[in-house]
């Protein structure tokens, strides 16, 4: 929303720039205009000038006009052919037609007056037919440039029809196959908007034309579940282009949210190495709890991973036979795996504040995090093969929140971990410290000044009273 | 809470509890995407560069940037915001055609 502020902001005001200085350019152009066309512009008015002002003729000189004519052009054929002898035809027809022109202006016939004082008009008026020029002058084909425009636009069209129609395609195959496990560890599917309705809305949510999602609840072990999809742009073609240069797939991400009593002090991940630099910039409880990073080889799994953990015996718990084994058999597939007691999103995100403005310590919530990156093709033909190869790792996910729920802590590793959430919070504290200190001084102010008014509106009630006493005293003594 | 055995006759404990239900809240952690408010900001400058400077290929641009805002659009986002940048792309074309219905030249060609 900021950007897209401080990008209206610039628009306006590259706009006005852009005004003013095409006005400045046209205003040269305007007077130059006017200075080249000026002559013509003067001959055209005295023509409709004597358009408009028709004088009544009579039959006799409407006949003596076409008589008078021709003597008139032969006097000035006569006298233009033995001094202009060097021109070309065309140039004596140019010259003849400029005398023409301003012919009607000098002839003096034109001025005659009749006894009567109206003025005869010798010369009728010209005769104007505007030819009717059929559009396009220029034919269909310079209009190329359109054309490819417009076929540009109809086939990003039909592109979003086929890329819209392939995503929900996958969307169904993946809520399909997986529906069945779904069904067998939650009693709610789909967040419903009535709260009695213990159903739910047993179908998976579109948020977009290329992010699918599913809210599961009523499981032991967890608060809820939320299964995102978030597939390729396959409906915008700009997207399926850059694609073609930077290679991203279909993203499938679990959000397990954890109660209290399900899960002890826990902050663990494991990602490869790129989403591993990534979650340790943007994370706020890796930035805090979790500044190492360790190789997983160490844990038995594939060179690619890297583990980051608050304590050694919770990644040593977490990582037992089974755990390692699946992590192996999808290494391929695992992004990341996150689980933390401390989530309190990313740092990016804008802080919470209090009414005075303040930053407030946020809630931290509880989570499992398990995000893979889908072997899907851009045609999305072999999703259900790529579904039903993954349904062992939903499997997974179910033994590791139940798994979570008997991970506890040894009394000197929950010593520690409950050290460093008081640092955290200690620092947070300090950091905000001074806000803290003004907000407070501020609040006083206000205290003190409702106070002052209060005992302000006191005295002046109290100062009418007595007035108002004294009135009814000296008026009842007059009387 | 008692537990229950599952209807398929294995022995497993079935984990589902009505009582645990719970609403869907945020979690902070969102797939964002903007190109869908950017391509609106960005086609409105078009359509009135289109418009004002009566240059065409800004308006087909704005057209465009229209579509792809359309085709990057959450479910979340209004309906008229997109709707009003479709029609105002369009009008910038349309008006341009109308004032001078001479064929496009394209910002570099000579």
């Amino acid at each position: 929303m900021r950007v897209t502020k401080l990008l209206l902001v610039l628009a306006a005001v590259v706009l006005v720039v852009s005004i003013v200085a095409v006005k400045c350019e046209h205003e040269e152009d305007d007077f130059a205009e006017f200075d080249d066309d000026f002559e013509e512009d003067e001959l055209s008015r005295a023509r409709s000038r004597r358009a408009r002002t028709p004088s009544p003729q009579k039959e006799e000189d409407l006949k003596e006009t076409p008589k008078k004519k021709p003597p008139t052009e032969d006097v000035i054929e006569e006298d233009i052919r033995p001094k202009d002898s060097g021109f070309d035809e065309d140039d004596e027809a140019n010259v003849m037609n400029d005398e023409d022109d301003f012919e009607s202006i000098d002839d003096e016939d034109e001025f005659d007056f009749d006894g009567d004082g109206k003025v005869k008009r010798e010369m009728p008026p010209p005769k104007l037919t505007i030819t009717s020029v059929p559009m396009p002058m220029r034919g269909w084909q310079a209009y190329w440039s359109e054309l490819l425009m417009l076929i540009g636009i109809s086939v990003y069209m039909m592109n979003y029809i086929l890329g819209r129609y392939k995503n929900q395609k996958i969307a169904q195959s993946f809520f399909d196959i997986n529906w069945n496990i779904l069904e067998d560890n939650f009693m709610m599917l789909g967040d419903s908007t009535i709260l009695e309705d213990e159903q739910g809305t047993r179908n998976y949510q579109k948020m977009s034309d290329s992010i699918y999602q599913m809210w599961c609840s009523g499981r032991v072990c967890c608060e809820g579940m939320l299964v995102e999809l978030k597939l390729l742009k396959r409906q915008d073609l700009v997207s399926i282009l850059a694609n073609m240069f930077r290679p991203a797939k279909d993203v499938l991400r679990v959000s397990v949210e954890m109660g209290r009593e399900d899960m002890d002090s826990v902050v663990f991940a494991l990602a490869n190495k790129k989403a591993a630099t990534k979650m340790s910039k943007e994370y706020n409880d890796l930035i805090n709890y979790c500044p190492e990073k360790k190789p997983a080889e160490k844990y038995g799994l594939p060179s690619q991973f890297v583990v980051m953990s608050e304590l050694s015996e919770a990644s040593s718990t977490i990582l037992d036979s089974k755990t390692c084994a699946v992590i192996t058999k999808f290494a391929s597939l695992i992004d990341s795996i996150h689980f933390t007691d401390q989530f309190t999103g990313l740092r990016s995100a804008e802080p919470e504040t209090t009414k005075d403005g303040v930053m407030k310590l946020p809630e931290p919530r509880r989570f499992l995090f398990f995000t893979l990156n889908l072997p899907t093709t851009n045609s999305g033909n072999n999703c259900d093969t790529v579904f039903e190869e993954m349904k062992p790792f939903f499997q997974f996910i179910f033994y590791t929140i139940d798994k979570m729920k008997r991970v506890r802590l040894s009394k000197e590793g929950k010593y520690k971990a409950d050290r460093n959430r008081a640092k955290v919070e200690e620092a947070f504290m300090k950091q905000t410290h001074a806000a803290r200190a003004e907000a407070a001084a501020v609040r006083r102010e206000e205290k003190r000044r409702q106070e002052k008014e209060r005992i302000l509106q006191v005295i002046m009630l109290s100062e009418t009273l007595i007035m108002f006493c004294r009135l009814k005293i000296s008026r009842t003594v007059n009387f | 809470m008692s537990t229950t055995t599952r209807q398929s006759g294995t022995n497993a404990v079935d984990p589902r509890r009505t009582d645990k239900i719970r609403r869907f809240r945020v979690s902070g952690l969102v797939f964002e995407d903007f190109t869908s408010d950017y391509m609106s900001v960005i086609g409105m400058l078009f359509s009135m560069f289109g418009l004002m400077m009566r240059m065409k290929w800004c308006a087909w641009i704005a057209i465009y940037c229209s579509c792809i805002g359309f085709a990057s659009s959450r479910l979340q986002d209004d309906a008229k915001q997109i709707f009003s940048s479709f029609m105002l792309s369009i009008s910038a074309v349309v008006m341009s055609y109308l004032q001078n219905p001479s064929p496009m030249t394209l910002p570099f060609s000579a």
